[in-house]
């Protein structure tokens, strides 16, 4: 009966949750707080400290925010909430786990993410946060893995339930002056993308079950750099972009696509 | 009088030690308190985690490279069957722990015992989440720690990053012609090493609740444009294009230089000299036979047949260059020109067995093929 209690009360005190087993990215760090500096204040007010994606059965992924509200007595509570990914940590989650009695915590960014709590007997405890997706950059003879940093994925017992995107859906968003707005979302097409080619080094692209350069379709890229021209503008020269037979291409604003 | 009063103390006494005794006993067993055994359960969940990164990179050791473990033979296939053919696939993973009993963890100078049954299932993800597309999962153990632990075994160790560079298209009439060039600047592509077997085209039928029967899962499995084009689209890729194929087989000059002026084609993805090749001495030699070595490179006429060999990969990695089997492409330069003959259909001495060299595909007929995808 007490082993069963003391093992029960450090369940919920003290325990992993194992949901950071399969930790994939490390998303978001409260900007203001400087490594290793114990947070007291603001008090009886949530913060956001840290939150992370993990890795589900279902190869979805999901939010985990870490919340922290210090209290001016050793009261402070820290808090992990889960969340599907798309939400932001300022909503309410589902609370996972749940430490009171706390004179404050303290966290390190690298070289991985590091949590550790003061105990109101003035002890400490830590977690170190592993994320399993490490980007490289590529050499001859790299497999996509090493780009995206996903070799073997721990996985837990949650789902997601975000929607493939479907054809015709921008996946990325590039500015005519070649800036590329926000991050891309290809990965998630549910039949493959396509770009269309405008002449800059990174294209816009758009989810597509086709194959470039087909009609009604974005034209194939030649690429921008073989020719060593000034003008990649598709209005005065094309040639950085072609269509399949007699498909024929045509400037869509600055994009190339095939009629 | 004063008996009475003794009596009562003693009494007093009794009461007092009872309360005291009972006081202590639920303190000892009901005060949560950081006895040794509360700080051993908070070591464990830590140490789970950190050993479980631990056995991260040997389980990614042993789905990519199982032949460190065990032999082909181990896995009962034939000897025309190559070692890549375990790589990144349900078959070897089910080898592998038919063969060892569990794999070594080492983390803070202990060993831990990583186990697992060999079982998987394919997953396709069908919903917003991780890059991948596709692979297995399967579950591992370790005992020592008491837990088992779902993984998800990725299906990449065969896609080749094809280098940022100008690269030349298919055949020019004369050398000193330019003929046509295109870049992959920018651009994150990543070409099929070996053609599409029978066992991935089985695995996906099967998904779709569709029948496909093969007693050879290695042979690289022959379907029709339309079918190869959904084929690589279910695994988040499209269908391999002419260009980047003869990119990925004739060998730059200098790799240090990605944009050159002039682009040398190679006829061959492993002699620069056409003339040194055994496939032109074969046009010279009457009675040629293409030795083993010959075979490894090219498998042309006369040559045994092999499967998932490395022995033929060009440059960058990508394998069956010449020879081996036909092959469909989608060409958008020259849709006509859809098609690889240089093949094991043909004798080393065809005219066919040039890179860059095609012909039109026959109207529904099924063909080798592979996948390419671009990552951003």
């Amino acid at each position: 009966m007490s082993a069963f209690f003391i093992i029960f009360i450090s369940f919920f005190s003290y325990g992993f949750p194992q949901e950071l087993f399969s930790v994939y990215e490390k998303l978001e760090v409260h900007e203001f707080y400087k490594d290793n500096e114990l947070i007291k204040r603001p008090v009886d007010a949530w913060q956001n400290i840290a939150s992370f994606s993990i890795s589900n059965t279902d190869l979805s992924l999901s939010r985990l925010c870490l919340k922290y509200r210090p209290s001016s007595e050793a009261k402070g509570i820290f808090r992990i909430e889960l969340m599907p990914l798309k939400r932001k940590c300022q909503e309410n989650g589902k609370i996972i786990y749940e430490q009171d009695s706390l004179l404050g915590i303290q966290f390190q960014r690298e070289p991985e993410f590091k949590i550790t709590f003061s105990h109101k007997d003035f002890s400490t405890t830590s977690w170190t946060i592993k994320t399993i997706k490490k980007k490289a950059s590529l050499e001859l003879l790299d497999t996509p893995d090493k780009f995206w940093g996903e070799k073997v994925l721990f996985l837990n017992d949650h789902t997601d339930f975000q929607k493939l995107l479907t054809d015709g859906t921008q996946c990325l968003k590039v500015s005519d002056d070649c800036k590329v707005e926000g991050s891309s979302s290809c990965q998630q097409c549910e039949n493959g993308s396509l770009e269309a080619p405008n002449g800059c080094l990174v294209g816009p692209r758009y989810c597509s079950s086709a194959e470039c350069g087909t009609k009604g379709n974005p034209a194939c890229r030649r690429g921008v750099k073989f020719q060593n021209k000034r003008s990649l503008d598709c209005r005065v020269d094309m040639s950085f972009a072609f269509c399949k037979g007699d498909s024929v291409p045509s400037c869509q604003g600055l994009e190339v696509w095939c009629l | 009088m004063k008996r009475d009063l003794t009596n009562f103390s003693i009494s007093k006494i009794y009461i007092f030690l009872g309360i005291v005794g009972v006081t202590g006993i639920f303190l000892l067993f009901f005060i949560p308190q950081k006895a040794p055994v509360v700080s051993e359960k908070r070591v464990n969940r830590d140490l789970i985690n950190q050993v479980l990164h631990a056995a991260s990179s040997v389980l990614h050791g042993a789905w990519t490279t199982p032949s460190v473990y065990l032999s082909k033979e181990d896995c009962h296939l034939p000897g025309e069957v190559g070692n890549s053919y375990l790589e990144c696939s349900a078959e070897g993973w089910q080898c592998l722990w038919n063969k060892v009993s569990h794999l070594d963890v080492e983390y803070a100078g202990r060993k831990y015992q990583l186990k697992s049954s060999g079982k998987t299932s394919f997953i396709r993800r069908e919903v917003q989440g991780i890059e991948t597309k596709t692979g297995y999962i399967t579950e591992v153990e370790i005992p020592e720690l008491d837990i088992t632990q779902k993984v998800f075994l990725p299906k990449t160790c065969h896609e080749m990053y094809l280098p940022q560079r100008s690269y030349a298209y298919g055949e020019v009439s004369d050398p000193r012609d330019l003929g046509i060039i295109w870049d992959n600047a920018g651009k994150l592509i990543f070409i099929d090493k070996f053609y599409v077997p029978e066992r991935d085209v089985k695995e996906w039928k099967e998904f779709l609740g569709e029948e496909y029967v093969t007693q050879t899962p290695w042979k690289p499995a022959k379907l029709q444009e339309s079918e190869q084009i959904r084929f690589c689209q279910f695994h988040g890729k499209k269908r391999l294009m002419a260009h980047f194929f003869d990119a990925s087989q004739m060998s730059p000059v200098d790799l240090k230089t990605p944009f050159p002026h002039t682009i040398v084609r190679p006829d061959t993805p492993w002699q620069r000299d056409y003339n040194r090749t055994f496939l032109a001495s074969s046009v010279k030699e009457e009675g040629f036979k293409p030795s083993q070595k010959d075979c490894r490179l090219a498998q042309v006429g006369g040559c045994p047949e092999s499967y998932f060999m490395s022995d033929s990969v060009s440059w960058m990695g990508v394998a069956f260059g010449l020879g081996f089997e036909e092959e469909l492409f989608y060409n958008p330069f020259q849709p006509e020109l859809n098609l690889k003959k240089s093949s094991r259909l043909l004798p080393a001495s065809s005219h066919w067995h040039k890179l860059g060299r095609r012909e039109k595909s026959e109207e529904d007929a099924a063909y080798a093929f592979r996948c390419y995808r671009e990552i951003l």
